[in-house]
């Protein structure tokens, strides 16, 4: 995006927005299964753009995953757990029998897939990708060698997790004698946060790092619409969260670790894969960070890591057929919308109908005849088809343009024309994923 | 003694011992308590479930919006309240501003998960103006000048409604001393002072000097108490506060919940249906009725629900016409099964005894009996009406009106002792009636017992096959005054016994009647009805029925010393028939029940239930009337107070001359039976002893 001058002449035509809101639009349908479709779009703020996101369908078990990953510090971490997450998921839910017969077929160089992903649009370079799989081979033979029962989906995706933030601390450290590898290296100094959703019949499964969240659409049976937040949100706004890390530290750290709403004053998320710089000992802070990269990457007040944690919370729902749709988004979406409104406009959208965000009386001292004419405006704009196929954009041209009387298409053109040095003081990276359920095959789902 | 008022402090347990409040547990402490008194507002139902049993108080939140305006000079601060019901809203002056709300028909349930957040804060409902639209452009059509008035704010606070729209008050059925006081539904403040003093009274003396069985948390069953039933009820309650209320009003919301065994074969035969306690019953029948065949099985959408939407002539009028006809002349067949039925037994004879005492007529009947009785309360006054069949030497089946389903068991359990067993089996037996001429003649055909009045007489009950099933109760009488059968069968042979009465009822014109049809009868009929013509304040006495009272039995019975005394002082109100002489009911408006009673030019009462006498061709109605002097003392009603005087029913400004009577008539028929003719509902000499069909009772 060329930088213009803020509130400039430069304005972008109706036909000019669509394209910017509609470019990472991707929908994929399903047949039979839990999962009709689903619907995702990202909006950059940062240039590149610091989301990730990644769906695929699980080929030696069965069910979906589907996550939002946002990164920070560069979108390298982001990348990398997007690309590799859902193979050590799989790979902890396997059977033990299958998962020897897949290291077996994996030692015979056979193209035994675990998950075939949708929408992936990038590849690893070589030196990186050998790296890559040798961990997982390493993490497959250490699988198999444990005493382990992957029925527990709970404990096998919160492995997987962590088998993962592990290997990244690996892969970055020098071994005896060898050079520091910066690709490797670069993924470690960075971070993202991870929501993955695990849909298997009726039974969803939401992990959840850091600060996105998921939020499932229910219809109640007065056909109203229920917002129901699955995550929590691992920041400063999470009391419990703020607690549990104090309470890890010495007491003298008490101010110190947590200061001005972010972790050591620097980080945002309390939760995080990569981001070693917050996890890894002083020693090796000192003996490999500083020498490469400097003191400043040092956190303040780096007494007693680690200080920072990849273990998810893992989540519980059966789904019933009044549960219509999963939101899975990054904070981009919910630091500008709460959930019942994204509920809303997705189940409008299912509806082919337009939500109006509740009325604001725009000034004091109104008379009622003006309410009355604002309001005789919205039943107006309430009968309008919404604009967009894709729910996800239809959910970010919402966040952007919408206003009490419907879409301002003026301020949505304003919000995409914003340098790229100012624009994100306006809006973050935006990423979303709505997963449709099939109600009938819920209804009739066994299990 | 004294008062105390504690504020900020939550409710945490309610405890009980022996079915009696115990105590509270509370944020700030322990309180030992004789009664307790849930007064929780839209929190009560919640409060319920703070006890174990848990305690049933059905209502729930909605939105309820009204806006203040700012000043408006010269504004009368004498300007009247201001209601225009087809606008659904009000407005008033209020410090020299008008306020100005209304009552949506479409309301909008708040806290909708049944979580009410407990911070005043995370409770504040977001303004919906959208919603509160409909209120504005009504206000706006009806003061156009309201245009201009500046707003000062929009208030949305949540309201609790029960599901009836009327208040809950009372003691619980679950926990003695346990009392209620809630779903004020917005008119608390008007409403404490009369609530307040039921309530203290209730605690004080155990009863209330006016009627309450309207208003009492024993008028519920748990299926009211359901979260979701409420929730999708409560859209529609709100608006009835400003509604017009036509006659027999149904709720649209919350139906088709409990559905008879025949309720599909009522549906394909035309049936509308009306909901009584939760179940759907055939009001009328419409045999035109064209089905929807693109829905055909979705039983839990309403299907044709009952409506009349006039004070004058109905439209189910021709309907209800033929069943009634059907009923005097051929065969009808009604659903009957929504009736409270319990079952009382015992080992030995501590139920002949345990009922004798709560009983006023005399219970010790020969098995096989059927007797009708009051269950008097110490004033005199119906707690309840009911059947009483004497199935076996210690086993009774109480067949009691359908809205007394929790009453009469909290009233039972109340006076019966622990060796008496009761049981409700109200849901396990599906209940048909078969009235009319031919009823015996078809039921024999079904079945091999003996018909004929000598084995299987008017009042008896027998244990039949019917068709290829067995023991269907069934009982000689049709509580509308016909000749008939009331089966009670097993719900699973129901279908069965249905279908049989059909196909061999064809041949006597065998016609389905609906709850209009069965109501028109008992009306012309004299019958009274409990919830309808009779109270917790009404006495036999006063109702004809004493001849149902047997003082001269060997024990006490509840009320039988407020009896005597009556008995000796003469009635000082009296229920009677009136004819509408002069009314057509083609132009006129009907009478609906609530008109007022002129005796000599004079009000003396109120009717309570009214009806088209078919036979008669006339309109019926049935009320009570009182004989107050110049100084306002009430005086003995006789009968010639009755029998001397010119009546007439006021309907809407408009007074009828009636002709009134203190007996059920005799109805001319072409098939005239002796065994009906001679049974009267309602009697007006007091002591006829050993009537002709208690004779026939007592000599089986």
């Amino acid at each position: 995006m060329h930088k213009r001058i803020l509130f400039g002449p430069k304005k972008f035509i109706r036909w000019q927005v669509d394209s910017i809101l509609r470019a990472n639009e991707y929908t994929q349908e399903f047949n039979g299964g839990a999962i009709k479709s689903y619907d995702s779009n990202q909006l950059a703020s940062n240039s590149p753009i610091e989301d990730t996101r990644a769906e695929a369908t699980c080929l030696m078990t069965s069910g979906y995953l589907a996550g939002v990953f946002d990164g920070h510090g560069g979108g390298a971490c982001a990348q990398v757990i997007a690309k590799r997450l859902y193979n050590y998921i799989t790979a902890c839910l396997l059977p033990h029998d299958t998962l020897v017969d897949y290291l077996l077929a994996l030692s015979k160089q056979e193209p035994v897939k675990l998950i075939e992903s949708f929408n992936d649009k990038v590849q690893f370079v070589d030196d990186v990708k050998e790296i890559y799989s040798n961990s997982f081979m390493r993490f497959l033979r250490e699988l198999s060698e444990m005493d382990y029962k992957p029925n527990d989906i709970q404990k096998a995706i919160e492995m997987a997790f962590l088998s993962l933030d592990e290997d990244l601390s690996r892969e970055a450290l020098p071994k005896n004698g060898e050079t520091i590898n910066l690709k490797t290296m670069s993924v470690a100094m960075s971070g993202a946060v991870a929501c993955v959703a695990h849909v298997d019949g009726t039974n969803l499964h939401i992990a959840n790092v850091g600060d996105s969240g998921a939020v499932l659409g229910t219809l109640s049976e007065t056909n109203n619409w229920i917002a129901k937040k699955l995550t929590e949100d691992h920041n400063s706004y999470n009391q419990a969260e703020v607690d549990r890390i104090i309470k890890e530290h010495p007491q003298n750290e008490s101010n110190s670790v947590i200061k001005m709403d972010r972790l050591l004053g620097q980080l945002a998320p309390l939760r995080s894969m990569g981001d070693f710089r917050f996890k890894w000992s002083k020693e090796i802070m000192n003996d490999v960070v500083v020498k490469h990269f400097g003191d400043h990457v040092v956190p303040p007040h780096y007494h007693t890591p680690p200080y920072l944690s990849a273990k998810p919370d893992v989540i519980y729902h059966r789904l019933t057929p009044n549960d219509k749709f999963l939101i899975l988004a990054t904070d981009g979406l919910w630091d500008i919308m709460t959930p019942l409104q994204a509920v809303r406009l997705v189940g409008e959208h299912m509806k082919g109908k337009v939500t109006l965000s509740p009325l604001k009386l725009p000034k004091k001292n109104m008379k009622l005849i003006e309410i009355n004419e604002m309001l005789l405006q919205r039943k107006e704009g309430l009968e309008m088809k919404p604009r967009d196929s894709n729910a996800a954009t239809h959910i970010i041209r919402h966040a952007l343009g919408g206003t009490e009387f419907g879409i301002d298409h003026m301020k949505i053109s304003q919000l995409l024309t914003l340098p790229d040095d100012v624009v994100r003081v306006f809006r973050d990276d935006i990423t979303i994923t709505i997963v449709y359920f099939d109600s009938e095959y819920i209804r009739h789902c066994p299990a | 003694m004294g008062v105390r008022v504690i504020e900020g402090c939550g409710v945490k347990k309610i405890d009980q011992i022996d079915k009696r409040v115990s105590g509270v547990d509370t944020s700030l402490g322990y309180i030992n308590c004789e009664y307790f008194v849930n007064c929780g507002g839209f929190w009560a139902r919640g409060i319920g479930q703070l006890s174990e049993p848990n305690v049933k108080v059905p209502l729930h939140a909605v939105e309820h919006y009204y806006l203040h305006t700012k000043p408006i000079p010269g504004l009368d601060p004498l300007l009247p309240v201001v209601r225009d019901q087809d606008g659904h809203i009000y407005f008033r002056e209020n410090k020299g501003r008008l306020l100005a709300g209304g009552f949506e028909p479409i309301a909008k349930p708040a806290y909708e998960d049944g979580k009410i957040p407990a911070s005043s804060k995370d409770r504040a409902l977001p303004e919906d103006w959208d919603h509160f639209h409909v209120l504005m452009e009504q206000l706006l059509h009806r003061v156009p000048s309201l245009g201009n008035a500046v707003l000062d704010r929009l208030c949305n606070g949540p309201e609790a409604f029960s599901p009836d729209c009327k208040w809950i008050v009372g003691e619980t059925p679950e926990i003695r001393n346990y009392l209620v006081a809630a779903g004020m539904k917005t008119i608390g403040i008007a409403a404490a002072g009369g609530v307040g003093k039921a309530t203290a009274e209730l605690i004080v003396t155990g009863d209330t000097d006016f009627d309450m069985y309207e208003l009492e948390v024993s008028r519920f069953l748990g299926l009211h108490n359901n979260r979701k039933f409420l929730r999708d009820r409560v859209r529609e309650v709100p608006g009835l506060h400003y509604g017009i209320m036509y006659p027999f009003h149904e709720f649209q919301t919350s139906r088709n919940l409990r559905m008879s065994p025949v309720y599909t074969r009522m549906r394909e035969a035309g049936a509308v249906f009306g909901q009584v306690m939760g179940y759907e019953r055939p009001t009328w029948f419409d045999p035109n009725i064209i089905h929807d065949t693109e829905n055909p099985h979705d039983w839990c959408t309403p299907y044709r629900m009952a409506y009349t939407n006039t004070f004058a002539k109905p439209p189910w009028f021709d309907c209800v016409a033929k069943e009634y006809e059907a009923c005097r002349e051929r065969v009808g067949l009604a659903d009957y099964s929504s009736f409270t039925k319990i079952d009382l037994w015992s080992e030995g004879n501590e139920v002949v005894d345990a009922l004798q005492y709560v009983c006023s007529n005399d219970v010790d009947v020969p098995v096989g009996s059927i007797i009708h009785t009051g269950m008097q309360n110490k004033h005199g006054g119906y707690e309840n009406d009911c059947s009483l069949a004497r199935l076996a030497e210690n086993h009774y089946m109480m067949i009691a009106p359908t809205i007394q389903q929790t009453r009469c068991k909290v009233w039972l359990r109340k006076h019966l002792p622990p060796s008496v067993a009761m049981s409700d089996v109200t849901s396990m037996f599906t209940a048909l009636c078969i009235m009319g001429p031919f009823t015996r003649t078809l039921l024999s055909e079904l079945t091999d017992t003996d018909l004929h009045p000598r084995n299987f007489p008017f009042f008896t009950f027998k244990m039949l096959d019917v068709g290829l099933a067995n023991g269907i109760r069934t009982m000689n009488l049709t509580h509308t005054g016909e000749l008939g059968y009331v089966l009670y069968i097993p719900n699973e042979f129901a279908l069965h016994v249905y279908s049989s009465l059909i196909s061999a009822g064809e041949k006597y014109g065998i016609t389905h009647a609906g709850h209009y049809a069965t109501r028109s009868l008992r009306v012309e009929k004299f019958y009274a009805f409990w919830g309808q013509d009779l109270d917790t304040l009404t006495t036999p006495l006063e109702c004809g029925r004493v001849w149902r009272v047997k003082f001269d039995k060997k024990m006490d019975f509840i009320g039988r010393d407020a009896l005597l005394k009556q008995r000796e002082e003469g009635v000082k109100r009296m229920y009677i028939h009136l004819v509408l002489e002069d009314h057509d009911s083609e132009i006129d408006l009907w009478p609906w029940g609530g008109e007022p009673i002129y005796r000599d030019g004079k009000y003396v009462g109120m009717t309570t239930t009214t009806g088209y006498g078919y036979t008669f061709k006339k309109q019926v109605c049935l009320g009570f009337i009182e004989n107050t002097d110049s100084r306002g003392v009430k005086q003995t009603v006789t009968h010639d107070y009755v029998t001397s005087g010119h009546f007439e029913v006021d309907i809407a400004g408009i007074r009828f001359s009636a002709k009134a009577n203190i007996h059920s008539p005799i109805l001319p028929s072409k098939h005239p039976d002796q065994e009906r003719d001679a049974y009267q509902a309602t009697r007006g000499k007091g002591n006829e002893e050993m009537n002709t069909i208690h004779q026939i009772v007592k000599t089986v």
